[in-house]
């Protein structure tokens, strides 16, 4: 039983710290000897730490898998997980960093749903390098009921609570054909095989005809479906701006991020290991250029600066479906390059929209006059923004660019074209909220009070890498070229 | 119940011993281990009562923070000995150790 110990010994760390965090947040915020203190920037900090050690542990992990059970490799760790699980921590950290002035200015002082931020990045850390529909789905499901609950967690905001349930409803459904699709009926009984390994010497070259190959396809399909829903793709988005724009402003940002790296790497292995052929490619790619379509122009609408962030992070994962879509090699390393370079711009504009919410703006028209009162908060906006748009020099463009290129390279010649189309038309809504701050007058004068020193910091952080990638993006390059190749290896 | 762990990457190292068990990879810690769980332990601690002078709860929050510390600091030292002893890591006194 310790041999487990090596391979699972960052998971085995973050539940504990968890459970540790969650009865000391529980014991002293309700302690009448200590007069009830609030422990949001306590546990926070806690929190943040307990996130930083699991980082450290996370990346000195020797690459190993383990064999369990039945002699089969549930999990496999090789470079491209080691990647994967990487980006959802960094914006594990990020986002708590946001939550401990927001949530004290707003004085919602519940301990534990900083708690439960960290907490589904242990299923993060088991979905990523699953190597079995089971292990996967038991993955998913964790990390699912953490969100739920997360976006409910502003108790006194109906707003909040309507996410929670609306999130909690509609995320059963995928859940529950995700595995009908995959662990229970239609793959397993038409195959005998839940193993991505032994589901690949099944599948390879496999023709879908026949009473069988119903059951396969119908499978398959019940993945991309249950997969799609949880990373907001098209046309199973629905419940996103609602969700989004109801949670506490750290929880979207979490929620627009870590769920989509750790189920984009998990369906990569599901499709390049296990099943990957014309049926996925094809949901994969209409799916891509819904996503994109929509994207650019429900935004166009939005009043309210946290909606158009929504659809944007809709559009964008068409954007990245793009690269998975082409199934080559050069497509799933501008899958990485896209979500590393996502994840980035995510985290800047979030950490901004709660400090502007702390001086009561909640529409695009009460940014007016911005760059006259904070001229430094407006101009790493409009950074972030532009970044968003896809405009050179910025990371945003640099991450479309090679998006593109691979979809060319695999000769989905419709798909680049939409891309760049619909990039266009986006560029409408986020140019917009820049003209705003520099050249609009607001509704009403609001005096922007200064960003707190932990949101300052990680904004000097994102926006540096969102500025500087570009001009050299080696690094990001070799490393994602590495993790794409062992995907194939 | 078969818990064989396998590499996924082939050590660069001479491996000692491709499984090592619990008690033998505790048993090979060096002082890096010891000042890395020491480190990490200790920076846990100074957060912790750093994070405890707000709420006033300075003592049970260095507590927290020290086992939270002490947690990751041991599995810190324990990846690093582990890895060591598989060959992952650079190996030259578990080599004259194990293999004389």
């Amino acid at each position: 039983m310790f041999n487990l110990f090596l391979a699972v010994s960052p998971e085995i760390f973050i539940i504990n710290a968890t459970f540790i965090l969650l009865i000391h947040g529980v014991v002293f915020s309700t302690s009448k000897k200590d007069d009830y203190p609030p422990l949001v920037s306590n546990v926070g900090w806690l929190g943040l730490l307990s996130v930083i050690t699991l980082l450290l542990l996370a990346a000195g992990a020797p690459l190993l898998t383990i064999a369990h059970l039945f002699r089969n490799n549930l999990f496999r760790r090789d470079n491209s997980t080691y990647f994967c699980q990487i980006l959802p921590l960094l914006s594990t950290a990020g986002t708590i960093s946001m939550c401990f002035d927001s949530f004290e200015q707003e004085r919602f002082d519940a301990s534990e749903s900083i708690v439960l931020i960290p907490l589904p990045t242990r299923s993060m850390l088991l979905m990523i390098p699953a190597h079995d529909s089971i292990a996967m789905y038991l993955a998913i499901e964790p990390q699912s009921l953490c969100f739920y609950v997360i976006a409910a967690s502003k108790r006194k905001s109906e707003f909040s609570t309507e996410a929670g349930s609306k999130y909690l409803i509609l995320g059963a459904f995928p859940s529950g054909i995700l595995l009908f699709g995959c662990d229970c009926s239609m793959i397993y009984g038409s195959t005998g095989a839940t193993h991505f390994d032994q589901l690949a010497k099944i599948l390879t070259g496999y023709e879908i005809t026949g009473a069988r190959s119903s059951g396969i396809f119908m499978g398959i399909l019940s993945i991309a479906v249950g997969s799609l829903f949880k990373i907001t793709a098209v046309p199973l988005y629905m419940w996103a701006p609602d969700i989004y724009e109801g949670s506490p402003t750290p929880v979207t940002a979490f929620l627009s991020i870590a769920p989509k790296i750790s189920i984009s790497a998990n369906m990569s292995r599901v499709s390049i290991v296990g099943s990957y052929g014309g049926t996925l490619q094809q949901i994969f790619f209409f799916c891509s250029i819904a996503s994109m379509i929509l994207g650019a122009l429900a935004a166009m609408a939005q009043t309210k600066v946290k909606r158009p962030l929504a659809h944007s992070s809709i559009g964008h994962v068409g954007y990245i479906r793009t690269g998975f879509s082409c199934g080559t090699i050069e497509g799933i390393q501008s899958l990485l390059i896209g979500i590393f370079i996502y994840a980035s711009m995510t985290i800047d504009a979030f950490a901004i929209v709660p400090a502007l919410r702390q001086t009561r703006v909640k529409y695009i028209a009460d940014l007016g006059a911005l760059a006259k009162t904070n001229p430094i908060s407006a101009m790493t906006f409009s950074i972030t923004m532009f970044s968003y748009a896809g405009i050179p020099p910025l990371a945003g463009f640099c991450s479309k660019f090679y998006l593109f290129f691979a979809a060319l390279g695999c000769g989905a010649y419709f798909l680049a074209p939409v891309g760049v189309v619909t990039s266009v038309i986006g560029r409408f809504y986020y140019i917009r909220l820049a003209k705003r701050m520099f050249f609009d007058r607001p509704r009403t004068w609001i005096l922007y009070e200064p960003m707190d020193r932990d949101k300052s910091l990680l904004l000097a952080m994102t926006s540096s890498f969102i500025t500087s990638s570009f001009p050299y993006p080696s690094p990001l390059f070799d490393l994602t070229h590495q993790m794409a190749l062992s995907s194939y290896l | 119940m078969n818990t064989d762990i396998t590499a996924s990457v082939k050590p660069e190292y001479p491996v000692v011993d491709r499984n090592p068990p619990f008690t033998k990879t505790v048993a090979n810690f060096n002082t890096l281990d010891y000042l890395r769980l020491s480190t990490i332990t200790g920076v846990s601690v100074t957060v912790g009562y750093l994070s405890g002078i707000k709420p006033n709860i300075r003592g049970p929050s260095m507590v927290t923070g020290g086992l939270i510390g002490l947690m990751g600091g041991f599995m810190y030292a324990y990846q690093n000995s582990a890895g060591r002893l598989m060959g992952f890591f650079p190996n030259d006194a578990e080599v004259a150790r194990y293999k004389k």
